[in-house]
């Protein structure tokens, strides 16, 4: 058997091992920590994907591929999930700026500020005026 | 450095053994730390077998014929660009790489949620490394890359001559990264039916990597065409061969699971039908890996006979039993959240559309199965050709095309008349419109073509329209120019619009499929020097005369070129030139072959010669009469028998390589009628060009977002701005 390999397959298995036992000596003090980081990722996940439909239901509306009925009942929906996983990340102590927010804080309002600009991030579609169909008069 | 492949191998293989325990054994006793080394173990995979592979492609590129598989797919006069790609023609190399790309991908997946799924992760990195576990274990125990000879032999047999495409460098890659990247959202669903957490987050968190897996595939599957059509000679792009069916079978419910998978995000609906679909597609990625390593079937790809057949088998029917079993056991919690309100609404059109993929799906199996069925019941193994395919295929991609038009543009939930008026009207129009204009050019008797022109138009209208009324709505709200609001709707709209641009392409494709299918002329005839022909389309074709020549490579005959020259013309006038061509790769590695016949006795490949255009290519392959010459080098193969042992070697190779030359140059000479395959076949260009498209669209949806903090923190400042102005 070649030398050289025997001496680079040990090296592959020290590389091996230090690599697969590293968090086994880390302890659980970090573990703690990255738990909480991992439900902070999967709140923001959750998150980003409310605003995400939330965006998509009104450019379906103004597309013409939801009545307007529907797409109230479907953004009233979308927005409350949101509201609720807000609320979990600041139960978390996670503050996200308050433009990020801004879905939520509409949430339950009658008539509701447009935050989907054709994708556009919530911060940025809060100053826009409320959603017209294109080619027809705006929504009653 | 055999040694220290074999060592990488076997170190990869006790890895992913260990990170599926440790994986395990963290999800089931919640200590965090075991599954954090579970996944750690995915990322010293990846780093061990990129290790291995790239050992074994060094010794390709070195020509190391001590290495047993360099030996028998390489060679000296295989040019460098294919000593690369010949490591995955062989068996060996072509797991090796199957397990290179699934550590790679399952690292890059990991990494990514490395902070998401707590539940889920340690589950599907326990699946992603028991097929690590599968591969590895065959490279280790039954088909090792790093065997060795002895005594290493001077020369290699050569890659095969039909491999020696550029598209091959890249059709093998990037369908097995199609089919390894099917594995992961394969093992996050069985992650998530195991832990009970069916709702959309598996998907969104896979999201990318299934599209990932679709496109690699569908340009794997676009390249093989490509191959076939320009390296085959038989001028077809598609022969429903059971190595392409095998790609084509995930594809298919892969793109059924990538739409289907809308509905969930958005209604909670069909999480059993998506469940169930992710699961099909992984076990279908096996199959086609199977089919191509296995031989079972007989194929134009059985490149070598393979041993791991039964081992392949026993992985499918665990996914089959494992999948169907979690499922089944999990059937309360995939209960659908809503009911589907509207036959006519885009839930419904999602759902046909999967019922025709898989209707698709199902037909492409049975065909590519029905041999082996046949000879389990009757004794017969019995093909079913294009025309069995056909008779379901055609349909059924007309209901699919006319599905992709509709399915962009009708509401959720349910249509109304004014939303049908609103969204239909333009499109119907245009796709009415090119049937009327179609009819007077005589198309009538080809129904199933003139349908597929009118929906394939339907679809385009869609997409268009959708891009107006999209850049319409952002220019209502933004007052942006029409170019810079089309560009801020893609690239805000990634999944969206670049689902539009593959709709789009689609559509071409199928509108390239349907003419060249219906309307194409092809032709076999016997020409002599100075002959003509007529091909059909009212093209003319002349055999100006034969072609002659000896391609070397590193100084050595890599083969024997054999062609003719054609002349093209259409209503006198001349249209170009083509030099369709067969060569002739010399045998290695046979000691008795004679010694100018072994020039003849090895492998032969038709490279063809077109002339290609948007609205039709003139496409011509040759078979040349070699009786003559075969019947001189037979006499000078005894000849040069007889006087190996007289003259010095430097005087027999100089002698040997005047024969060669001579006998070349008489076949230019005195080349008696070759045989010609003419083929004029319209809208070919469209095909590639759809693919394009498709590709491109793809790569929107593809495309990273911005990344979130930065967009965050930008619209953080806008607001701000917004408000500060209003306050002002």
């Amino acid at each position: 058997m070649d030398p050289l390999a025997v001496v680079l397959v040990l090296v592959a298995v020290a590389f091996t091992v230090a690599v697969v036992a590293a968090p086994l000596r880390e302890g659980h003090a970090e573990e703690a920590e990255r738990a909480h980081e991992a439900e902070v990722a999967d709140l923001e996940a959750a998150k980003e994907a409310r605003y995400r439909e939330i965006r998509e239901a009104e450019m379906d509306f103004r597309t013409g591929k939801l009545s307007e009925a529907d797409w109230r009942v479907i953004d009233r929906e979308l927005r409350a999930e949101a509201v609720e996983v807000l609320r979990r990340l600041d139960a978390l102590g996670v503050h996200a700026p308050a433009p990020a927010e801004e879905p939520a804080a509409t949430a339950g309002r009658e008539r509701q500020p447009s935050v989907a600009e054709a994708g556009a991030d919530p911060a940025e579609a809060a100053a826009e005026p409320p959603p017209e169909r294109v080619g027809q008069p705006p929504a009653a | 450095m055999a040694d220290l492949g074999r060592g990488l191998l076997f170190l990869a293989l006790a890895v992913s053994v260990y990170g599926i325990a440790a994986s395990i054994y963290g999800a089931r006793t919640g200590q965090r730390d075991w599954a954090t080394s579970g996944r750690r173990a995915v990322y010293a995979l990846a780093g061990l077998s990129s290790a291995a592979f790239a050992l074994l492609e060094v010794a390709f590129l070195r020509s190391d014929f001590s290495f047993q598989v360099v030996q028998s797919h390489s060679s000296t006069t295989t040019p460098t660009f294919y000593k690369a790609a010949a490591a995955w023609s062989s068996q060996e190399g072509s797991l090796l790489l199957w397990l290179w790309l699934l550590s790679m991908w399952s690292a890059l997946v990991l990494f990514l949620t490395r902070r998401r799924m707590r539940d889920v992760q340690p589950y599907a990195t326990a699946v992603l490394l028991g097929f690590a576990t599968f591969f590895a274990g065959l490279l280790v125990f039954k088909v090792s890359p790093f065997e060795t000879f002895p005594v290493p032999p001077q020369e290699g047999t050569g890659l095969n001559p039909l491999l020696r495409h550029p598209s091959m460098m890249i059709h093998p890659p990037m369908l097995y990264s199609g089919y390894t990247l099917w594995a992961v959202p394969f093992a996050f669903a069985i992650g998530a039916l195991v832990v009970r957490r069916v709702d959309a987050e598996w998907i969104v968190a896979t999201r990318r990597f299934a599209l990932a897996a679709w496109f690699f595939l569908g340009v794997g599957i676009l390249l093989g065409a490509r191959w076939s059509y320009a390296e085959l000679g038989w001028g077809g792009y598609w022969a429903w061969d059971p190595v392409e069916n095998a790609s084509l079978l995930p594809w298919l419910t892969g793109t059924a699971f990538l739409h289907s998978v809308m509905v969930q995000e958005k209604r909670g609906m069909l999480k059993t039908w998506n469940a169930s679909l992710i699961l099909g597609t992984g076990v279908l990625a096996i199959l086609g890996t199977f089919l191509v390593r296995s031989g079972v079937l007989d194929s134009i790809h059985a490149f070598g006979a393979s041993t791991v057949g039964k081992e392949f088998v026993g992985l499918i029917a665990v996914m089959i039993a494992g999948s169907v079993a979690l499922v089944v056991s999990r059937r309360d919690t995939l209960r659908s959240e809503h009911r589907l309100d509207s036959l006519l609404s885009r839930e419904a059109m999602f759902l046909a559309n999967n019922l025709v993929l898989v209707g698709m799906a199902f037909v492409v199996f049975w065909g590519t199965f029905f041999p082996l069925i046949s000879e389990a019941l009757t004794g017969d193994k019995q093909s079913l050709g294009p025309p069995w395919y056909g008779q379901y295929t055609v349909p059924l991609a007309l209901v699919l095309v006319l599905l992709s038009g509709i399915g962009p543009i009708i509401a959720w939930r349910r249509a109304t008349p004014s939303n049908a008026r609103r969204n239909f009207v333009w499109p119907t129009t245009l796709g009415v419109v090119t049937l009327v204009v179609l009819l007077p050019f005589g198309i009538g008797h080809r129904p199933a073509a003139l349908l597929m022109f009118g929906f394939a138009a339907f679809a385009i209208g869609t997409v268009v329209q959708e891009f107006v009324r999209g850049m319409r709505a952002r220019r209502a709200m933004t007052g942006e120019a029409p170019p810079t609001a089309l560009v801020t709707l893609v690239r805000r709209n990634r999944r969206r619009y670049g689902g539009y641009v593959i709709h789009l392409g689609m559509a071409v494709m199928f509108i390239g499929v349907a003419a060249s299918s219906a309307f194409q002329h092809v032709n076999v005839v016997q020409l002599s020097k100075g002959q003509s022909t007529d091909a059909g389309s009212g093209y003319s074709i002349r055999y100006a005369g034969p072609t002659s020549r000896i391609d070397l490579s590193n100084g050595r005959v890599e083969r024997l070129v054999f062609g003719a020259h054609l002349i093209v013309s259409k209503d006198g006038k001349k249209v170009g030139d083509l030099r369709p061509e067969r060569g002739y790769y010399p045998i290695e590695g046979a000691p008795f072959a004679g010694a100018i016949g072994r020039y003849f006795d090895g492998e032969s490949t038709s490279e063809i010669a077109m002339i290609a255009g948007p609205r039709r290519d003139i496409w011509t392959a040759v078979t040349p009469n070699l009786d003559p010459t075969l019947k001189i080098a037979k006499e000078g193969d005894a000849t040069f028998r007889a006087a190996m042992t007289k003259m010095p070697p430097n005087q027999y190779a100089a002698a040997l390589g005047t024969a060669i030359r001579g006998l070349v140059d008489r076949y230019q000479r005195a080349a008696p009628p070759a045989t010609f395959r003419l083929i004029v076949s319209p809208l070919v260009w469209w095909i590639w060009t759809g693919g394009l498209i498709v590709i491109g669209g793809g790569l929107i949806c593809l495309w990273p977002a911005p990344d979130l903090a930065t967009r965050r923190a930008t619209a953080g400042y806008a607001a701000r701005v917004a408000r500060d102005l209003g306050r002002a």
